[in-house]
């Protein structure tokens, strides 16, 4: 630790670049406004450095103006809070966690969170959606939800308990499609799409190696395909306006489809994607032509977020600000450290600091801590059943463990393993790994459900826990931004056990 | 006669496979070829594929071919597991995918293990491949004579018209890089990527590397970064150089994988966390020279000096890093 | 240990009628004779019933001269039983021999096959190096692999052997029994350009090989005759 605050202090820029896996581990939230003040205090911040996350993306107006109808604002829900809601995760995590343990931690157990989670929708403070009383239709795309959230098989008994129409759109069958009524067949590699993330100015072209199989269709054609349907199902049941009074919106069911290809000027792939680079300052006319030759076009300087992407340096956040001088969206128009809110003031963290002394937040009882970071033999769980992939590996789930932990339960490199707690168990077979401590279970991520023995799966053991600061709002910049503020999936305050199977 | 040859940076690869797969994909995905892996990335310590290769003989001593060298049994390579993928996802049979026998050893089985105790245990990746040698032990052993080194780039190929798939030549590769393949009931091997090279494309293992840590270049071109790493700055080697076949394939060797080893009170010490006696029963006694140069070369650049050579292994772009 | 001589005879199943002091003196001769038959013959199958009529040779065997550093070690199979038929325009070669293990099918990476071959100089001439031939001289092989597969080459030398590719000209088929096997090889006297023309001749060098796939035998590690023996057809 010493060292690393030496080549902190002492090094002429700094960057440092947040994934996902800090913010499941309950003190993620704490790290990341430390990592700022780090920034700052060593004056990189917006400067010559800053922090910078994946999925910060880059403004491209036609992708908004596309996902947007005027005068018809869409909803944006907390998935985190919804499926607390539909899973009935309160149950389980009240059965799992030790409360005394969290009392004395944290400052608060289960119930205090669940009422602190009540006030926070009471308040308005995360986004509204108890109007959906349950998810009736659910369409999934290119994932298994109940794989990527905690507490799995309480997500998913209770999830479809009240689904009444459950649809995955993958390309493959995935797990999520086991649980499915219907399987929309999407196109694996699709010839007309980008990806765009702000680690890099370049936008790519997917290309198409190998032609859609069979029936399967892109995930625009899917969208166009299904808004058309309804539209026309629509009009021939006379179904029109359907308002939303709880965000103040309406959707007419009989103009779906006008509204989504905008007038039918966005039906294919091609017309799609010109919108949006066409429309965004950051690429404009042209770009689409050069996206096509080239393969990548790179985004000019309006593309930033927080700060212009010069022509011939690395782009760095926050330099609108610092650099610039214009304004942060805090209570002071400043960088702010110091957040007097309630809820902050009540847990100790008024200023950056972490909110526990540290450990696992787990039951105590369990000896060993999970991690389940990802996996590096597949894309997520793309390719996870891929037979080269699985080769290269232990050929079925496999989990890590310190050897000296192996030894004293008598579980030798090869065994199957039985990893449980009171939440969940799951089987796996047991790979010696010295790189870890001894009392971590490590799995990599991505494993696909009926790769396991008994249907079932890593996330078999944990149970949620919602960090109650992320559920603040009305509060200067601490308020709920889709994709940049909101409560995180904390996966690693779990503790299991492991015996040999 | 030219000879092509290569230099794999240890200081880059990350052991993402992506070079396996390129060939994979390209060569070996079928016909009799699925359990070959002409190009395989190990973890050392560790057994290595096909499993302990170190001791399966062959090679020369004082320049004499040794004919002791084992054929590894195909369960040394690793199971060649297949999926009830259909069964189980489109029939209905089962609620369980699994590979077709209970896997108990595969090529790339012992992952990152390596050798040592939490904090300080160690390992680094080996990507490996046909070493194209100069004095190929498999050309050597084959009486059909049907190995040869095409002089146009010294690249070692198996002629699969002469071969009879006696497999003097799987028995004499010390590095296990020879293969038989059973539908066939002929010898294989890596072949270079030959029909790209001679279109001036570098092989599949060295395009597709995402590390960027191979070069390839012909030996005698003084210009390139094969002849800079091996003759001028000495800091790429040969895997195994007491084998006596002169391979072609040079590494450059890992140092500073870091953390540095964690001393008992929690501090960082200041010795290398892989033993340099690791490094030089690899790749001999060059390694302690090679990894002082490295060493002095990148504080250089710490203290924002130029220097050549740690431009030259960034390698920026093909072109820099493939002379064809 | 393995006896260099030519008294070096396992005396087996005797089913040959009234043959031993016959075959005793072939054995010395090195002869094998072929039974000539006027008419078309199927004896195709190790038990055709025209078999138990023709004569038996036993034809020791010894390790062949490597011919390269590669090729060490002991070959197993001391022995083969050799007899022929000659029809009108065909002839049988049938090959006994004792060997404890099967090996047909490759089934790992080591394994290797069992097998059998009969060699012609393609001259006729008894100058031609018994040991597949040389540049000059060549010898017609014909190859049973107890894999099924069956194979006609010319060689000119060691590590010359090239296959002829003429699918059905030679044909074999191999019986395993308790002890070893029974494999029979065949071809019209007169095969593909480059082979032996059988028809020419009423008397002929012929030699033998065989390979224990359990011991890794294959190419030049095998039990062979060092010297040309006499086919009389």
């Amino acid at each position: 630790m010493r060292k690393l605050a030496g080549w902190i202090a002492e090094c002429k820029a700094l960057r440092i670049l947040d994934g996902y896996n800090n913010q499941k581990h309950f003190d993620g939230f704490q790290c990341g406004r430390l990592k700022i003040l780090i920034l700052t205090l060593i004056g990189h911040h917006g400067t010559t450095g800053s922090i910078d996350t994946t999925y910060e993306g880059w403004r491209l107006e036609g992708s908004s103006d596309m996902a947007n109808v005027k005068g018809k604002p869409g909803r944006s829900v907390s998935a985190v809070l919804a499926q607390w809601v539909w899973g009935e995760q309160y149950q389980r995590s009240k059965a799992y966690f030790d409360d005394a343990q969290l009392k004395e931690d944290l400052g608060f157990g289960i119930d205090d969170m669940e009422a602190m989670r009540k006030e926070s929708e009471a308040k308005g403070w995360m986004p509204k959606w108890q109007s959906i009383k349950d998810p009736v239709v659910s369409i999934t795309a290119g994932i298994n939800m109940f794989a990527t959230s905690n507490g799995y098989q309480q997500l998913r008994d209770n999830f479809l308990k009240r689904c009444e129409l459950n649809v995955v759109v993958d390309f493959r069958l995935n797990s999520g499609a086991m649980y499915a009524d219907i399987v929309l067949p999407a196109a694996a590699m699709e010839k007309l799409d980008i990806r765009e993330t702000s680690v890099t100015r370049f936008i790519h072209l997917y290309g198409q190696p190998v032609k859609p199989m069979y029936e399967r269709k892109t995930d625009w054609q899917i969208c166009v395909a299904l808004a058309a349907k309804i539209q026309e199902r629509a009009k021939a049941r006379g179904i029109s306006r359907v308002d939303d009074p709880e965000i103040k919106s309406a959707i007419d069911f009989d103009k779906i489809y006008d509204e989504f290809t905008m007038g039918g000027k966005i039906v294919t792939d091609e017309q799609a994607l010109r919108f949006v680079m066409e429309n965004s300052k950051a690429l404009g006319p042209g770009t689409y032509e050069e996206l096509m030759k080239k393969g990548f076009v790179a985004v000019g300087p309006s593309a930033g977020k927080t700060g212009p992407v010069p022509k011939d340096k690395p782009y760095r956040p926050f330099t609108a600000n610092v650099t610039d001088k214009k304004p942060y969206a805090t209570l002071t128009g400043r960088l702010q450290f110091y957040v007097d809110h309630d809820w902050f003031m009540r847990l100790g963290v008024a200023v950056p600091k972490p909110q526990y002394k540290g450990g696992n937040l787990g039951p105590k009882r369990y000896p060993f801590v999970t991690n389940s970071p990802h996996t590096r033999w597949g894309i997520h769980s793309f390719a996870r059943t891929e037979q080269w992939m699985l080769r290269h590996q232990r050929g079925e789930p496999d989990v890590r463990l310190n050897p000296k932990a192996m030894a004293k339960k008598g579980i030798k490199d090869g065994d199957m393993v039985r990893i449980f707690n009171s939440s969940g168990e799951f089987y796996a077979m047991a790979k010696a790994w010295p790189a870890l401590p001894e009392n971590t279970v490590f799995s990599e991520h991505g494993w696909e459900q009926y790769l396991y023995k008994n249907m079932t799966h890593y996330n078999f053991v944990g149970s949620e826990l919602i960090n109650p600061l992320e559920l603040v709002g009305g509060y200067g910049h601490i308020r709920y931004v889709s994709g940049a503020f909101n409560p995180n999936r904390i996966f690693y305050e779990t503790t299991v056990d492991v015996e040999k199977a | 006669m030219r000879q092509l040859a290569y230099v794999f940076d240890l200081n880059k690869c990350i052991g993402c496979h992506t070079c396996t797969m390129a060939c994979k994909q390209l060569w070996t995905n079928r016909g009799g070829r699925e359990y070959m892996y002409w190009n395989n990335v190990e973890t050392r310590p560790g057994k290595g594929y096909p499993k302990n290769w170190e001791q399966k003989g062959g090679g020369f001593k004082d320049g004499v071919l040794q004919t002791d060298g084992k054929i590894p049994p195909k369960e040394d390579y690793g199971g060649v597991w297949e999926y009830n993928l259909q069964e189980v996802l489109l029939e209905g049979k089962g609620n369980q995918v699994v590979p077709h026998e209970k896997p108990s050893w595969g090529p790339n089985w012992d992952e990152d293990e390596g050798k040592g105790e939490f904090p300080n245990n160690h390992y680094f990746y080996l990507p490996r491949i046909c070493n194209h040698c100069s004095n190929p032990a498999c050309l050597a052993a084959c009486p059909r004579k049907a190995i040869y080194k095409r002089p146009e780039d010294g690249l070692v190929v198996v002629d699969q018209e002469r071969c009879r798939g006696y497999r003097y030549c799987v028995k004499a590769c010390p590095y296990g890089k020879v293969y038989f393949n059973l539908q066939t009931g002929k010898s294989e091997k890596c072949i270079g990527c030959y029909p790209r090279v001679e279109k001036g494309i570098p092989p599949a293992c060295v395009a597709q590397c995402v590390g960027k840590i191979r070069f390839v270049g012909y030996r005698d071109d003084k210009e390139g970064p094969i002849y800079k790493l091996v003759e001028q700055w000495k800091v790429a080697l040969p895997l195994h150089a007491e084998y006596g076949t002169q391979p072609n394939v040079f590494y450059v060797p890992p140092m500073n994988t870091t953390p540095p080893l964690f001393e008992e009170d929690g501090r960082l010490g200041d010795k290398p966390r892989i033993p340099l006696a690791d490094l030089e029963a690899l790749f001999g006694k060059g390694v302690q020279p090679a990894l002082e140069t490295l060493g002095k070369e990148m504080a250089k650049r710490r203290q924002a000096q130029p220097s050549e050579l740690t431009d030259i292994l960034i390698g920026y772009t093909n072109k820099d890093r493939y002379r064809l | 240990m393995r006896n260099m001589t030519l008294l070096a005879l396992v005396v087996g199943s005797a089913t040959l009628l009234g043959a031993a002091p016959a075959a005793d003196a072939a054995e010395k001769a090195k002869t094998v004779k072929a039974l000539i038959t006027a008419k078309q013959v199927d004896a195709l199958q190790p038990d055709a019933e025209i078999w138990s009529q023709a004569p038996a040779t036993k034809v020791s065997l010894q390790p062949a001269f490597p011919g390269h550093p590669s090729i060490v070690g002991t070959p197993r199979i001391a022995e083969v039983k050799v007899q022929a038929v000659r029809g009108p325009d065909r002839l049988f070669v049938r090959l006994e021999w004792d060997d404890a293990s099967a090996n047909g099918q490759l089934v790992d990476t080591a394994s290797f096959s069992d097998g059998v071959a009969v060699q012609f100089p393609t001259n006729g001439k008894v100058s031609t190096a018994p040991f597949m031939g040389d540049a000059k001289s060549t010898v017609n092989v014909w190859y049973w692999r107890a894999d099924g597969r069956v194979e006609e080459l010319i060689a000119g030398g060691f590590g010359t052997a090239t296959s002829l590719r003429t699918e059905g000209e030679v044909a074999g088929v191999g019986a395993r029994t308790p002890k070893g096997w029974q494999v029979v090889l065949t071809r019209k006297l007169t095969g593909p350009k480059e082979s032996v023309n059988l028809k020419r001749f009423r008397e002929i060098p012929v030699a033998f090989a065989a390979w224990d796939g359990a011991n890794q035998e294959r190419d030049g590690f095998k039990a062979v005759t060092l010297e040309w023996w006499r086919l009389k057809l």
